[in-house]
């Protein structure tokens, strides 16, 4: 069978951008929450 | 200010729309590895943002230690300059480890398709995982330690823990093991065909612009702390200065 040719089809491809996605919208979730709490102190 | 943030915020989000959109759908297929080498037009950005986090880690910690214990600098108060140092250092040092983890689990699945291992011992593998291992423990001692002499051994170890990060740059360089050489400035014979550079440069440029606007969010958030634990340190200072007066109406 030959291997599809959509770079969207290609597993670890698809790992590699999602885990990026996920490890850089986590942190920017974590630093929203630090900030809005910081403000909600003041 | 606040319009700039989200300007900047915008203008990140297009390029790294525009990145993607080059580097799945525009630029060729690498003729040895096929659609897995595109695999690089994320894992390279996020050594660049690495090394950029790093390095503005290591200049804010260096500031930190030449202006703690100063009191005028260019005619303003050093020690809120200091503050800000030190917030910048933790805002890149946590960006820059971010960007270390998606390097690491990039090049994991890049290897476990590649080479057929998700992981080993191979100099350069090694060495940014040492890397990644100082920045922790550089995190795990500003959560757990506070005050003046946790920011100057934090400083401190700052410095020491950037002097891996040459290594890093040149394990390739200087040892031939499992990972290849290096592609960009690696010699006369590296590089990658330069109908794929708009791939690197438009991910390199939107990364980029993501880690800058969330390590300045970080920033923000991280000097308004350092402001609050100063106050409320100063008001337990004149709280105490001020119970010896009252001790002694009490006792007259």
């Amino acid at each position: 069978m030959q291997a599809p040719s959509n770079p969207m089809f290609h597993r670890h491809l698809v790992a590699a951008y999602c885990v990026t996605w996920a490890l850089q919208l986590g942190y920017l979730a974590y630093v929203v929450r630090k900030h809005l709490a910081g403000r909600a102190r003041l | 200010m606040k319009h700039l943030r989200w300007l900047w915020l915008a203008a990140t989000l297009a390029v790294l729309a525009n990145g993607f959109r080059v580097a799945i759908f525009v630029v060729p297929s690498d003729a040895e590895q096929g659609e897995l080498s595109r695999i690089l037009y994320y894992h390279v950005p996020s050594w660049a943002g690495m090394g950029l986090f790093f390095a503005l880690n290591l200049a804010a910690s260096v500031f930190y230690l030449a202006v703690r214990n100063r009191t005028r600098l260019w005619g303003r108060d050093a020690h809120a300059l200091a503050l800000r140092a030190d917030s910048i250092a933790l805002a890149s040092a946590e960006m820059g480890v971010v960007f270390c983890t998606v390097g690491l689990v990039t090049g994991s699945l890049w290897g476990r398709a590649a080479w057929g291992i998700w992981w080993t011992w191979d100099a350069r593998l090694t060495s940014t995982l040492i890397l990644w291992l100082i920045y922790l423990a550089y995190l795990l001692l500003r959560r757990f330690a506070e005050g003046p002499s946790m920011r100057t051994l934090s400083a401190v170890l700052a410095i020491f823990g950037y002097l891996d990060v040459p290594l890093v740059y040149m394990s390739t360089r200087w040892w031939r093991t499992q990972h290849p050489a290096p592609v960009f400035a690696g010699g006369p014979n590296s590089g990658l065909d330069p109908s794929m550079m708009p791939a690197v440069w438009w991910n390199l440029a939107g990364w980029l612009m993501w880690g800058l606007f969330v390590a300045g969010l970080r920033y923000a958030s991280v000097y308004r702390e350092q402001q609050a634990q100063e106050r409320a340190g100063l008001r337990a200072l004149a709280q105490e200065e001020l119970e010896p007066d009252q001790q002694h109406r009490q006792l007259v």
